[in-house]
């Protein structure tokens, strides 16, 4: 299989009703993301910085893969703000996953406020060297 | 120094410093609070996937410049679709006069860096004796 087939699976950046930002320009739809191939999967990397993993949820369901989360406003004695240009709110973000991906081994791991989820590749997807025996 | 007086300086001061800052630069801007309490300023710079080492805070003139570079790229990954910002940014901040410019405090967790400024303490009221003559 080429690396170009192998870029579809996944794709299909779903638009959510469920977005509600706090004071956020309309183009801004949701945390933002990059997607990653290697020969052994895909790596989803989100920047979710501020928010801990009991605000985050990772789901997979009928080849959907769903990444929500919530940011709460965070309650600071007597501060009064002077610019405010991070997000509050709940926000829900959907990529659909190629048959070819193994939902069993998806892995999610959060770093330094970026939300890396791990999605391999079945084995029979995989690239892999054929030995040409001689005739 | 009023709290109204502060506030009206630290938004003329981002209007020529910020204004100024970001038509000038190429690059990304990392998302910025920035609250005021009574002891302290306060800003918070959204910069997830970093390391400490890549952020340079430098102090001039009352004017706070965080800068830094993001290297998103891994080996071995090849990149199918991007949308988080890489690369050099650079933000400047003015500050009001009365900042402890020797106690300024950076910290960076889950992705925030997060810089406090503690205000000078204010003139204490004080009473004056009153001498006999």
């Amino acid at each position: 299989m080429t690396s170009k087939a192998m870029t579809k699976p996944v794709t299909g950046w779903l638009q959510s009703p469920f977005f509600s930002w706090g004071g956020w320009p309309s183009e801004f739809v949701g945390p933002k993301a990059d997607i990653y191939e290697t020969d052994d999967g895909f790596y989803l990397a989100m920047d979710v910085p501020g928010m801990s993993e009991d605000s985050l949820k990772v789901r997979y369901e009928n080849r959907v893969l769903t990444v929500s989360g919530e940011r709460k406003q965070q309650e600071i004695e007597g501060a009064r703000y002077h610019r405010r240009e991070s997000f509050i709110g709940r926000f829900q973000r959907s990529f659909s996953l190629s048959p070819e991906t193994d939902p069993d081994q998806i892995k999610a791991e959060l770093k330094d406020g970026v939300l890396t989820i791990f999605i391999p590749k079945k084995e029979a997807a995989k690239p892999r060297q054929i030995s040409i025996s001689l005739g | 120094m009023f709290a109204s007086d502060l506030h009206r300086q630290i938004q003329r001061i981002f209007e020529e410093v910020l204004g100024a800052d970001q038509t000038e630069e190429q690059g990304w801007y990392p998302a910025l609070d920035i609250y005021e309490t009574a002891n302290d300023i306060v800003l918070l710079a959204e910069v997830p996937g970093m390391k400490e080492s890549d952020f340079k805070l430098n102090l001039d003139n009352n004017v706070i410049t965080i800068s830094g570079e993001r290297k998103l790229e891994v080996e071995g990954r090849r990149l199918s679709r991007q949308e988080r910002p890489a690369g050099t940014f650079k933000r400047s901040i003015a500050l009001p006069d009365n900042i402890e410019l020797d106690a300024v405090k950076a910290v960076y967790s889950r992705g925030i860096l997060q810089i406090t400024l503690p205000k000078k303490a204010a003139a204490k009221p004080r009473e004056i004796a009153i001498n006999v003559v």
